[in-house]
């Protein structure tokens, strides 16, 4: 093949129209994308599409089931929960809520990780093995029992919920990036930016980064996936996203103590977080065999 | 010989810092003394008791004298029923292991059988089904597949067991819901591993002298493919024991889990320190046996 492979750092940067070229040649990532893009157009847009205020207690028309079941109601797509709020409207509301949270948090650990990890693999020594070993430190501690504590101790709320997410997903970023950094240090371009004095700054974000950015983003899309179930389920044990706003955990955890009539309750956010993440994990899995030579070429 | 040394100094390091988070996260931001004495207390009453508590000592001291006690599995005494930590925790210890052993084993049979399987048959409809299966198990958040199984076997169909524990028909449920975000890991993890080795000059040596090939895919392919199955199974541990806490939720699976989800909501903080502690530091343990046993299987890694 005669184009140019990212995954081999010291070549020149691929041409964003082979890029998306070869995408084609990726169905899961194609349809992982189209998928994505369907689910953030409909969360985005929910208030536009549908007049429904996820809020809105009915309570005439509580415990409705998905409307094409007998007892459904026409105005109420998919039924109402136990106090008669449309579970449509809270799906979309929620959704928006889940992506935002999972969003920021992969954007924030993400910066975190990836500059802890450039460090860590640039500087080498002691430097290295400190940050190693609070990388090492983080991951041993189980992740959803650390996000618990910490939102516990902050208190309930969006930012915290985040910073609690953040703080348990850093890790593989900088693993990952303090190894792959580790691989490029000697190489000739480093060493020539080094040589021509160029601030540590710059060797680590214009010349170290851009090489990496191929593999940060493979994992950065298997990181949102995690990021949205530990929130989800960190919110279905009640101590997520406060009940008062919409998510997706947060509406299986009211939906838990009616199992027994109201299946559909516990359902349909359960597809919704499966279906998302799927997507995303999708777009993953395509990068990362788009990315990588040893796939690709076979 | 410097690898072992190297390896435990860091575990011992990581300890530290685990200690001290899980000191600092509790004792530094929360009030202990005022979680004690209720919302009625009089700022009288929390002075008193800060004082029995010896909260008023320099926070260095107090984690000190924590330490030295944790160190003999003293972690002090429920805020709420007054119980000593280690007596509230060990009855709970079983459950965790049985639940989390039972999800291993099946993750780790299942993962590896499918992946070697894929491995050897690719492209096949076998390797495209646990492709598919896997996709699908890493999107499926492990506690609404929970749900979904109580809902099928316990309401429906009624085989199963709703929640709690007894028989092993309780232990069912939740190990399926356990194993379910690891299998998929392992599963492909054997799969690209396999792939990896089976291209390898060696694999095509032994093919070619003639070794059959069920002792090439056992002697010569796996026992190399096994090296990052060990790792990532190391640093699985975690997330496992994680998925625990929430599993235990769902089926009321009277672990170490559930009950830290009950300390947490109640503020009961000495609990959820010795649970928080005990877990991470079993974590460490695992993950310093795996890297040894690499170090064992694989000489590469002791001199590289």
């Amino acid at each position: 093949m005669a184009d140019v492979t990212v995954s081999s750092p010291e070549t020149a940067p691929r041409k964003p129209v082979s890029f998306f070229r070869q995408l084609r040649r990726y169905p899961s990532a194609l349809v992982g994308g189209v998928m994505l893009v369907a689910i953030l157009a409909v969360t985005l847009l929910a208030p536009v599409l549908f007049g429904q205020d996820p809020m809105l207690q009915d309570i005439m028309a509580r415990m409705r089931p998905p409307s094409w079941y007998a007892g459904g109601d026409p105005n109420h797509l998919l039924g109402t929960d136990q106090v008669g709020r449309d579970t449509l409207a809270r799906v979309l509301y929620g959704g928006r809520t889940d992506l935002f949270v999972a969003g920021l948090t992969v954007l924030l650990s993400g910066s975190f990780g990836i500059t802890m990890g450039l460090i860590a693999g640039y500087v080498g020594g002691r430097v290295d093995y400190w940050i190693s070993t609070l990388i090492y430190a983080v991951w041993s501690f189980p992740t959803i029992l650390l996000a618990l504590v910490i939102v516990a101790v902050l208190g309930a709320g969006l930012p915290n919920l985040i910073l609690a997410l953040v703080i348990t997903s850093w890790a593989p970023f900088a693993r990952l990036v303090r190894s792959q950094t580790v691989a490029l240090r000697e190489r000739e371009f480093v060493e020539a930016a080094n040589a021509l004095g160029a601030p540590t700054r710059r060797i680590l974000f214009r010349h170290l980064m851009p090489n990496l950015m191929s593999s940060i983003l493979v994992i950065a899309t298997n990181e949102f996936g995690h990021v949205l179930l530990s929130a989800a389920a960190l919110s279905f044990l009640g101590l997520g996203v406060p009940p008062e706003i919409p998510s997706w955990g947060g509406m299986l955890n009211e939906a838990r103590n009616y199992l027994l009539g109201m299946a559909w309750m516990a359902v349909i956010p359960g597809v919704a977080i499966f279906v998302t993440v799927l997507s995303v994990n999708l777009i993953g899995d395509g990068l990362r065999d788009l990315l990588d030579p040893r796939i690709r070429n076979n | 010989m410097t690898y072992v040394v190297q390896r435990l100094i860091q575990a011992v390091l990581v300890t530290f810092i685990l200690s001290l988070t899980t000191f600092g996260l509790l004792y530094g931001v929360k009030d202990p003394a005022r979680i004690l004495a209720g919302p009625d207390a009089t700022a009288q009453d929390i002075v008193r008791l800060r004082q029995t508590l010896g909260l008023n000592e320099p926070l260095p001291v107090q984690y000190g004298k924590w330490l030295g006690r944790a160190t003999t599995g003293d972690f002090g005494r429920s805020l709420f029923t007054d119980e000593p930590v280690f007596d509230v925790i060990r009855p709970r210890i079983r459950y965790t292991l049985q639940l989390t052993f039972s999800a291993l084993v099946l993750a780790l049979t299942l993962g590896l059988f499918l992946g070697i399987q894929a491995s050897l048959r690719r492209g096949s409809w076998i390797d495209v089904v646990a492709n598919m299966l896997a996709t699908a198990g890493q999107a499926v958040p492990n506690f609404w597949l929970g749900l979904m199984l109580i809902i099928l076997f316990a309401v429906q169909l009624r085989w199963l067991p709703v929640a709690g524990s007894g028989g092993w028909k309780h232990l069912v449920l939740p190990t399926l819901t356990l194993a379910s975000g690891l299998l998929p890991v392992i599963m492909r993890l054997t799969r690209s591993s396999m792939l990896d080795v089976l291209s390898q000059d060696y694999v095509r040596t032994a093919r070619a002298k003639g070794v059959s090939e069920r002792q090439v895919t056992v002697k010569h392919a796996l026992r190399n493919a096994l090296n990052p199955i060990i790792t990532v199974v190391g640093l699985q541990v975690g997330a496992l024991l994680g998925g625990a806490v929430v599993t235990e939720s769902v089926f009321a699976w009277p672990g170490l889990g559930q009950l830290a989800v009950q300390s947490i909501t109640q503020g009961d903080v000495p609990i959820v320190q010795g649970i928080v502690l005990l877990t991470a530091l079993s974590v460490v343990i695992f993950n310093l046996m795996s890297d040894l046993l690499i170090g064992l299987v694989d000489p590469r890694v002791r001199y590289g």
